[in-house]
This record gives structure tokens, C-alpha cells and sequence, in this order.
């Protein structure tokens, strides 16, 4: 019982933070994060829903629906990450390149 | 197009020279070009040796990036550095010593002739590449193959160093791939943005010394990733 206490308390604060980002820049964001961590809590307190989801969509128990989805948004997260870092590896090159041709050095001068 | 006349004038003809740790060579190969009356600008990609000092001991415009950025990178610094100045045709050249001053002027020509916007060197075309390792010919055989295959130009040799282009197709060209792939890429733009290109024989000189600097071959592990990863986006 008290794990149940726990996971509702953390999601609790997570939903809580979704509605500070629903009154913000990205609304949309604080939905997705509300609705992810509302049925989070649903699962909690009902974890048979979960199996009878994962029966629907040709999964034999909950636990392992919710590793097939915890994959998938990890797989997700990676491809995003390295996106974004290829982003910020352009941001530095044009940045240096910059940097470079003003400071370029002339023959003769010291 | 502007006017041309017979022989193009070695002073039209601006060098990139891309570097990286190239101390015991730079002033040499950027010595030997300045000595024709190009222009030469070394991109020193933040060696940890003295090839920047050299290069402009011997006479070329030095520029260095303030962090490691690849060679890739290295050519689109000193390409848009060549534009600023207003240079009307670049030349890329290695900085190992392993290509012939004789063979970039012979690309450079056929630019200034307007037989294409750039020309692209091959050590697979007519010139029997001396000394070249087996393995290196396998590895760079299938890097064509695949290159041909992914962009549909006929190329013998992509990833050779030597290559001339006007004005025109430097501008057109757009480098985004730092490290190696940006060979594949280069080619992928020709194709892309219609410019007109040819490939010419040239002859690459395996020495010790390029041999050490030169492309493992486990690297193209890391140029078909790179690939990977650009196509992604």
C-alpha cells in the first residue's frame, strides 16, 4: 500500500507541473505531461486496467505492455537527443568558423 | 560568365589547404603553391603543433578554428574566407603533400575553360596510382560504389582532396558534415543543385608521411553513421 502512496504522490507533483507549463509558452506540452501522468495514477490504483489494455492490443499482461511503451519512448528520446545535438554541432561550427576568419592571420604580420 | 582567356592565370587561383597536425609539411606544400603566384589560405583546424606559425612563415593567409571541427569543416572556413576576398576559383588541396601542384592546375584550367563548374580529382581514371595499399584501393573503390549508388554521379574517387570550382559552385556548395562524410556530401550537392562537374586524372603520392596521416579505413564505419545520422534530420 504504501508504494501506491508513493508513485501517487510523485505523478501528483508531475501533473501539478503540467499545469504550470498548460499556463505558459507550451500549453500543448503541459497537456501531453498531464494526461501521461493522470493515467499514470489511474494505473496505480487499478493495475488490472492495464492488462485488460494490453489484451486489447494483443499483449498478455500489463507489466509488459508498459516495457514495450517504456522502449519505445527511449528509443525516441535517443533519436531526439542526437538531433538536437547535431543542432547545436552546426550552432558551434558557424560560431568557430565566425571566430576564425576575423582573427584570420595576414603574412607578414605578428 | 567572365571573359576567358587561354591559360588562366596561376594569381586568379586561390588554395584552401585544410591542416591539422601537418607541422612537418604545411610550409612545404603551402610554399611550393605560393611559389606558382596563387593565392593560399590554411585552415589550421586547431593543431596542437606549430602548423599554423609555418604556414604564415611561409606565406599564407592562416586562419584557425578556435576548437577541432573536422576537415570537413575546415574546407567550407577557408572557402567562405576564398569568397569574402573575392577569389573567382578555389582550389582544395591536401595539406600531407600527397597531391601535385601539377595535376590541381590542370583542374583548375578546366574550370577556367567553363568546362564545369568544378572538377573533381581521380586517382582511378587513366593514372595508375602508384604505391597505393591494396586495402586503401578496396576501401576507396567501394566508398565510390557507394557514393555513386547514394547520389547517383558517376564518380571514380570520392573522397579525393583535389578538386577546383569557380565562384559560382563555392557558393552553391554547402558543407555541413565536419568530419569525413562531407566527400559524400559534396557530391550529393553537385547532383542536388545542378552543377556541372567533371572528373579528371590526377596522381596521388603515397609517402610514409601521408600514409600515417591518411583515412583508416575502420573510419568509414564512422562516414556511414555520420550519413546515417544527416539523413535522419
Amino acid at each position: 500500500m504504501i508504494i501506491v502512496l508513493i508513485l501517487t504522490g510523485t505523478l501528483s507533483l508531475v501533473v501539478l507541473y503540467g499545469v504550470r507549463l498548460l499556463f505558459t509558452a507550451r500549453p500543448l506540452v503541459g497537456g501531453a505531461v498531464m494526461a501521461v501522468a493522470g493515467a499514470g495514477i489511474l494505473l496505480v490504483w487499478d493495475p488490472d486496467l492495464s492488462t485488460r489494455i494490453a489484451n486489447t492490443v494483443g499483449v498478455g499482461r500489463g507489466t509488459d505492455l508498459l516495457v514495450y511503451l517504456l522502449f519505445i519512448l527511449i528509443a525516441m528520446l535517443v533519436l531526439l537527443v542526437h538531433a538536437r545535438f547535431r543542432t547545436y554541432d552546426r550552432m558551434i561550427t558557424e560560431l568557430a568558423r565566425s571566430v576564425a576568419i576575423t582573427h584570420a592571420r595576414e603574412p607578414g604580420e605578428r | 560568365m567572365r571573359p576567358q582567356g587561354a591559360t588562366f592565370d596561376p594569381a586568379d587561383a586561390w588554395f584552401v589547404i585544410p591542416a591539422y597536425n601537418e607541422g612537418p609539411m604545411i610550409a612545404q606544400v603551402a610554399g611550393e603553391v605560393l611559389a606558382s603566384g596563387s593565392r593560399v589560405v590554411v585552415v589550421d583546424d586547431h593543431s596542437t603543433d606549430d602548423t599554423g606559425d609555418r604556414a604564415l612563415a611561409a606565406g599564407a593567409i592562416v586562419v584557425r578554428h578556435p576548437v577541432n571541427l573536422g576537415q570537413g569543416a575546415a574546407l567550407q572556413t577557408g572557402i567562405d574566407l576564398a569568397l569574402r576576398r573575392g577569389a573567382t576559383l578555389i582550389v582544395t588541396f591536401d595539406a600531407d603533400g600527397q597531391h601535385r601542384l601539377a595535376d590541381a592546375v590542370r583542374l583548375a584550367q578546366a574550370v577556367h575553360e567553363d568546362r564545369a563548374d568544378i572538377a573533381c580529382g581521380s586517382r582511378f581514371l587513366g593514372v595508375e596510382a602508384r604505391d597505393i595499399p591494396a586495402s586503401r584501393r578496396l576501401a576507396l573503390r567501394a566508398a565510390a560504389i557507394f557514393t555513386r549508388l547514394t547520389t547517383g554521379v558517376p564518380v571514380t574517387d570520392a573522397h579525393n582532396g583535389l578538386r577546383a570550382m569557380n565562384r559560382h559552385a563555392a557558393m552553391t556548395i554547402r558543407l555541413t558534415h565536419n568530419r569525413m562524410a562531407h566527400a559524400s556530401e559534396l557530391v550529393g550537392q553537385i547532383r542536388e543543385r545542378k552543377l556541372r562537374s567533371l572528373e579528371l586524372p590526377v596522381e596521388i603520392l603515397y609517402t610514409e608521411y601521408s600514409l600515417r596521416k591518411g583515412q583508416r579505413i575502420s573510419n568509414s564505419l564512422n562516414i556511414l553513421a555520420d550519413l546515417f545520422m544527416g539523413w535522419l534530420r
